[in-house]
């Protein structure tokens, strides 16, 4: 098992405003974030948290402009960025506030997808630990839901985000996204749940006898990767404690029938093949098996698990993009969906490294035409970023066009 | 829509024209006619009681199931509302002074509601819900729903048969055999029109449209009704001015939207009197969250800022504290911390009284009721008053209600309704937890909390407000016009 990197508070202290001052895509967030050219129009209205040394927790934080964002970044060198929604008015006057006015107006739709949901189905770590057998879990995840976004809801700009340490999420940028109710966020939400009930419920998965095409296009993709996953990586049948914890997703009256037939075979995968094969041919009077058993077997060790809450509130703040993660040093890097086979979350930039390239680059040659990020390994990462962005900019700049026209018009009469 | 003063003329039922015959209404447009004053104030009153059941019974049993259906049934039956649509065979002729009742009594009620956010959300929401439920009970005549979609210009058209074909697979794939879905209409409208079919997995959705069928049609419907009902109220409000210019209509209004009709709670007279060393042990027993936590940051603190001074002291003054208990309660809390007794004297003991009636304009004030702590003044730093339950962090909340003594599955339920914005059911849900009881206890008001409270432990059944769906006193509000 591969160490998870860890990062002392002063190396953090030491290196974090070098990094706000020239590896942070500052100009890149504010243009994403006010969904215009950085103007004051939306972006001013953002709230923004940090997080400084010792805990100390600043809410509500806004800020005019790109300028002014980053003058602020630079001074307090926050070791966690958090970001909320647009507000209709500025929620740092406070004072201002007729009562019971400021709301959230808009709000990326966002996901949280967190690890630790899954400790009751993952055998190599538990909590915070991460590595390349559990990692699979994030990559159905993110597989799932954004063929679900995309497909069923038609949201276009999504980006996807390594929380930097044990979790990804999602930020769904497009305008009816932002502008989607509580409650149409709790119903996307719930349409992609199927993980459901607490310690005390062992079968947390009850499929409809008609899958619904959204699951039945899941099961496919889990399908496709659960042998590796499950038997290869998490060996999940592999010893007693394992197989009788499988056994309690099947009716207790044939778990033993069940277990005595599995137990023979050697491996996890012998023992998976044994099962769906006695499953086919089980008949019995007393117990009826579900009619997708299989399917809601393997959602269950592999289906995505949300936190609904962070979607369906609209002032819920959620860890922005590039932020260092403060435990692990590593850079909450966007993930790129075409390449996510080969992305490794134990191997993303982490900053003392990043800020080292840096510094290697300086010694050999000043050249101030390269963008800084370009010469460490957030280059890539910081791509994906620009690619997201570039892509939402046609959809306000096409506003801005069409806004100007009618401008136009008007002035003509 | 015209109120009349003085003699008694014509009634409801004669003198209002209703905009279609259909029990399903969309309330675009107010009525025509001339209403008598005694009956705008009764009907209102009504439909505000009737609005209040289907919250309590929508935060009881699960919404559109059989329970709730059931006893929505059983308690419209009592009051006689909607008779026609409950009346189970379809030629009962429509009952036109019915109609005009719920048309009049729903356009004076969006008066009432139309002013703040927090108003407008729970009318709209049981608004919603009656629409629902009249849904429900007619959703089989299919004459009415068509003639209800044409009516309000609802012109969905059904997709072609090669949009169709596209979809044909998936359809398939949701349980519906060839030939029925050949036979079938379906309509192409924006996922979010649908969000409870969505949220269900009950429809098909593709590049965010969902295809549905008339029998879908319930969802759809609702929808469109929310959002012209939300409509016509921000519009509404704009000109809420020129209609309270009207004194007795304003009058009521403020009735309808203090929600605590039938007893104010300043008058403390009646009750049993309490002692300032008995506060302690009711606090955990007996007081609503919010009085608890003032009461604890009392104690712990010494001192309390404005705001929650007043909120807790009127509170203490409803219940029966009497002055004097009172002056030594504050008294001796506050000598604990930085304020002697000499400057308790001159700065706070003034303000007691005075609360009291007993100085100053010789006014007794009214104890806050939930509606007033939930949308006046929000705490800032160092308050500890409002609403735990609008005012708190959610994890805060959640820590609270834990220390507090609720098990996780309750603190879900309680933190589900704090979430949907529906406070005064949270705290419901919380007084029932926490009394381990069944009954339902609508909360509209600390110091019935703490009244119901008393009355369940203590057993007897002596009437504290009960359930104030009877409690609305029809009298109360004439005397209150009279004035
Ligand atoms: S709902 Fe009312 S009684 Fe309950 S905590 Fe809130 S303000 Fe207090
Ligand atoms: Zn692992």
């Amino acid at each position: 098992m591969p160490e998870n990197t860890t990062i002392d508070d002063n190396t953090l202290a030491n290196l974090l405003p070098i990094y706000y001052k020239r590896l942070f895509p500052i100009y890149n967030m504010c243009k994403w974030l006010g969904y215009s050219e950085v103007q004051r129009e939306n972006f001013h209205r953002r709230e923004f948290s940090f997080t400084l040394k010792d805990d100390i927790y600043l809410r509500y934080q806004t800020f005019n402009d790109y300028n002014e964002f980053e003058k602020e970044l630079l001074k307090r060198c926050p070791y966690k960025i958090d970001i909320g929604g647009i507000y209709n008015q500025i929620p740092k006057d406070s004072k201002n506030w007729t009562h019971g006015v400021l709301a959230v107006e808009e709000r990326e739709l966002v996901f949280d997808i967190d690890m630790t949901d899954y400790d009751d189905v993952r055998y190599c770590c538990s909590g915070s630990g991460i590595c390349n057998n559990c990692w699979p879990l994030m990559q159905f995840a993110l597989r799932i839901i954004d063929r679900a976004l995309e497909d069923d809801f038609g949201f276009e700009h999504r980006l996807w985000v390594y929380s930097g340490r044990r979790g990804i999420h999602c930020w769904v940028g497009d305008e009816t996204a932002r502008k989607l109710t509580s409650q149409a966020r709790n119903a996307i939400a719930e349409y992609l749940t199927v993980v459901r009930g607490g310690e005390n419920t062992a079968k947390k998965v009850n499929l409809n006898y008609n899958m619904h095409p959204s699951l039945r296009r899941a099961a496919k993709i889990v399908s496709k990767g659960f042998e590796d996953y499950a038997c290869n990586k998490q060996n999940f049948l592999g010893d007693d404690a394992k197989l009788s914890k499988f056994l309690t997703l099947l009716p207790q009256e044939c778990r033993d029938e069940f277990g005595d037939k599995m137990r023979v075979g050697k491996t996890s995968s012998d023992r998976w093949k044994i099962f769906q094969n006695h499953y086919q041919k089980f008949t019995s009077k007393k117990v009826k098996l579900s009619q997708n058993l299989v399917d809601e077997i393997m959602f269950q060790y592999c289906y995505p698990r949300l936190d609904i809450e962070v979607t369906k509130g609209l002032n819920h703040l959620l860890k922005s993009p590039f932020c260092i993660h403060p435990k692990t040093g590593r850079v909450c890097v966007p993930i790129d969906v075409d390449k996510l086979e080969s992305f490794d979350p134990l191997n993303v930039p982490v900053i003392d490294e990043i800020c080292a390239q840096l510094e290697r680059c300086d010694m050999i040659n000043l050249d101030k035409k390269i963008k800084d990020y370009k010469k460490t390994d957030m280059k890539s990462y910081v791509e994906v970023f620009e690619k997201f962005i570039q892509r939402l900019e046609k959809t306000w700049k096409g506003n801005n066009l069409k806004q100007s026209d009618l401008k136009g018009m008007e002035g003509d009469f | 829509m015209i109120i009349g003063g003085g003699r008694k003329q014509e009634s409801v039922s004669r003198n209002i024209k209703r905009e279609v015959v259909s029990p399903l209404l969309m309330y675009n447009s107010p009525p025509d006619g001339r209403l008598e004053f005694d009956e705008f104030a009764s009907v209102a009153i009504e439909r505000f009681s009737i609005l209040q059941m289907f919250e309590t019974i929508g935060a009881r049993y699960m919404k559109g199931g059989n329970d709730y259906l059931s006893k929505l049934d059983t308690e419209l039956r009592k009051l006689g509302f909607l008779k026609t649509i409950l009346c189970s065979s379809k030629d009962t002729p429509i009952d036109e002074a019915e109609l005009n009742k719920d048309i009049v009594s729903h356009f004076i009620l969006r008066l009432a509601f139309c002013q703040t956010e927090e108003l407008k959300r729970w009318f709209i929401q049981q608004e919603c819900d009656l629409f629902r439920y009249k849904l429900n009970r007619i959703q089989n005549d299919q004459a009415i729903i068509e003639k209800f979609l044409q009516d309000n210009d609802l012109l969905y058209v059904p997709i072609t048969d090669s949009e169709k074909d596209g979809i044909m697979d998936s359809l398939i794939e949701m349980g519906g055999s060839p030939n029925v879905i050949k036979n079938t209409h379906y309509f192409k409208i924006n996922f979010l029109e649908v969000l409870d079919l969505v949220k269900t997995r009950r429809v098909l959705v593709k590049k965010g449209f969902a295809y549905v069928t008339i029998a879908d049609f319930g969802s759809v419907l609702t929808h469109v009704f929310r959002t012209r009902l939300s409509k016509s109220l921000a519009t509404l409000s704009r000109h809420i001015k020129e209609i309270e210019e009207d004194q007795r209509i304003s009058d009521l209004l403020k009735i309808l939207r203090e929600r605590d009709i039938g007893e104010n709670y300043s008058d403390t007279t009646a009750r049993d009197h309490l002692t300032a060393e008995s506060l302690d042990s009711h606090s955990i027993k007996s007081f609503p969250m919010c009085m608890r936590n003032l009461h604890e940051a009392l104690k712990s603190n010494h001192h309390l800022r404005h705001y929650g001074r007043l909120q807790y002291l009127l509170f203490l003054k409803g219940i029966g504290l009497p002055l004097e208990e009172s002056l030594k309660f504050w008294r001796n809390e506050f000598s604990k911390g930085s304020i002697s007794v000499d400057k308790f004297e001159k700065e706070y003991a003034y303000n007691i009284r005075h609360s009291y009636g007993k100085e100053g304009k010789r006014t007794s004030y009214t104890p806050y009721s939930c509606l007033k702590i939930i949308t006046s003044h929000m705490p800032g730093n160092n308050d500890y008053h409002g609403c735990p339950f609008k005012h708190f962090e959610r994890e805060f909340l959640k820590q609270k209600l834990k220390q507090y003594g609720r098990s996780q599955d309750e603190t879900n339920q309680i933190m589900d309704h704090a979430d949907s914005n529906n406070y005064q059911i949270a705290c419901q849900r919380y007084f029932e937890f926490a009394h381990k009881t069944e009954e339902i206890v609508p909360i509209n008001h600390p110091n019935q909390y703490f009244e119901q409270s008393m009355r369940l432990i203590n057993g007897n059944n002596r009437p504290g407000r009960q359930n104030p769906n009877q409690s609305i006193k029809m009298e109360h509000i004439k005397i209150e016009m009279t004035q």
